[in-house]
């Protein structure tokens, strides 16, 4: 398997009450098409994980690389969906799509087309050109979903990017992120604190604890590609990975 | 429809009414003497006479023209150096204390100043103007900045978004109600400082300096009729540019 992403004796600290506390110690590599979950209580360092492989914020000790080359700050091939909505709302759900094609070297007439096509994916052609406030939470969260991937990033971050909707949308943009998995290929890390969600989606899970040896269990998940939630193996693997979130 | 317009129509207008009735009132019961203050009824009269003569839209002219390009150079200013401080820490730490002890002198202040500098004409008041509204512009520019979410800075920059672009894109659309804050106060103190600063003046025949001369004039009807010119125009200006804005633009920000 080619590894693309690479965390070597990661380390974060934060100062929390006065006291220096490790959030992140980490090893992880990560493969070329993986879809990995990350699983964890808040305040494990989901979060800080995903900033350290965008380039948010740097490690306080080891090594991130990525294409065996250090991560020294954002790029788009490590784009984000973020926890919280992070569209711009000044600007249409089409000019959203289209920002991160701007400083391309591309035409504005493939930069339109490439943005319609990525609305077309999350099944958003018809509100191209309404504004934010004008759209639901999940609709605004598949907007930050086709401008993320418009950029083509070589690995998509997702931040809990589901946590703020109700069920019945949760496990409707669920679908449709696998969907657009199968279609694009993308290798994706997907934190969510969430277990029914990490086991649905991942192909790998990850379980993380706060402080020193942050990865409490990986494991592959070898379920078929369409997932019955309520099937039997489904639910052994939940509850196998409940034992490790106490 | 026809009848609801009607209605508001009679809504905004029935205060000024009231306010021309206890006016008149005031006049015909000689509170003061009638020559120094003259009546409602005469004062509309001169109004609209000056209107159409063209006197009163050159004097407001002048005084519109010397507040747009003072107040669009501060208003520049202000905004890229208030992005600037937003962005660069440095920067916010040296220049912050220096704004918090000039921020509160009037604009006006520094008038006598820039006239020798400058020499009495245009370019003093349109400066000092400039002043005025520069650091109102500056201050809610940089707490715009401040106040902008991380997550949008975030994903502008994992969107590629670099330098100019970046601050253009995010960091002023991002901190954009509080800049129109800013822009919307800096225009009235431009205001303020432009009437002031035309009274001063003997060579820009603008609304102040025709306040000022028919003061001295005894021209009370006709001073009255600048003043009154100057609530108008700064009506009309919210109305038609802040308040456009406000509709068009201010409520892509509102939270669903």
């Amino acid at each position: 398997m080619n590894t693309i992403l690479n965390l070597n004796k990661v380390k974060k600290n934060f100062v929390i009450n006065g006291k220096k506390e490790t959030v992140l110690d980490i090893n992880l590599n990560v493969n070329k098409g993986e879809f990995v979950t990350i699983l964890g209580p808040s305040g494990c360092g989901k979060t800080t994980l995903i900033n350290l492989i965008a380039g948010f914020i740097k490690p306080d000790e080891g090594r991130v690389t990525f294409y065996d080359r250090k991560i020294s700050g954002p790029h788009p091939d490590r784009n984000v969906v973020f926890q919280e909505y992070a569209v711009f709302p000044w600007r249409t759900v089409l000019e959203n799509v289209k920002l991160g094609l701007e400083s391309k070297n591309i035409t504005k007439d493939e930069q339109e087309s490439l943005a319609k096509k990525y609305l077309r994916l999350v099944g958003l052609e018809d509100v191209a050109n309404m504004y934010p406030f004008e759209l639901s939470g999940g609709m605004k969260q598949r907007v930050a979903i086709a401008r993320t991937l418009a950029t083509d990033p070589k690995i998509l971050l997702m931040d809990e990017p589901f946590g703020s909707l109700d069920a019945q949308r949760r496990e409707i943009l669920q679908d449709e992120l696998l969907k657009i998995y199968e279609k694009t290929k993308k290798t994706v890390i997907f934190v969510t604190h969430n277990i029914e969600e990490s086991i649905y989606l991942g192909k790998r899970l990850i379980v993380l604890k706060p402080g020193k040896n942050s990865i409490k269990l990986d494991i592959s998940i070898n379920l078929p590609k369409s997932r019955d939630r309520t099937s039997e193996r489904f639910r052994k693997i939940e509850k196998k990975v409940r034992q490790y979130l106490t | 429809m026809k009848n609801n317009l009607f209605k508001k129509i009679i809504k905004t207008l029935y205060p000024f009414a009231v306010l021309v009735i206890i006016w008149e009132i005031i006049f015909q019961c000689e509170v003061f003497p009638q020559y120094w203050f003259p009546g409602p009824f005469h004062v509309i009269n001169i109004f609209f006479k000056m209107l159409f003569d063209g006197s009163l839209i050159k004097y407001s002219a002048i005084s519109l023209l010397n507040t747009t390009l003072g107040f669009a150079a501060g208003a520049i200013f202000g905004i890229a150096l208030g992005l600037y401080a937003g962005i660069n820490k440095t920067f916010k730490d040296f220049v912050s204390p220096l704004i918090s002890l000039v921020y509160p002198i009037p604009g006006i202040a520094w008038l006598p100043l820039v006239l020798l500098w400058f020499g009495f004409g245009y370019k003093a008041i349109i400066f000092t103007v400039g002043l005025s509204g520069f650091f109102s512009v500056f201050y809610n520019t940089l707490i715009g900045v401040e106040n902008i979410n991380i997550k949008y800075i975030r994903a502008g920059q994992s969107l590629g978004l670099r330098k100019f672009k970046l601050i253009k894109e995010v960091y002023f659309w991002g901190a954009f109600p509080f800049i129109f804050t800013g822009l919307k106060l800096g225009y009235g103190r431009s205001w303020r400082t432009v009437i002031a600063g035309e009274m001063l003046s003997f060579n820009i025949h603008g609304l102040g300096w025709f306040i000022w001369r028919s003061n001295e004039f005894f021209n009370f009807d006709q001073l009255l009729v600048g003043v009154i010119s100057i609530g108008i125009i700064g009506l009309l200006v919210d109305k038609l540019v802040f308040k456009k804005i406000e509709e068009k633009k201010l409520k892509l920000w509102s939270e669903n």
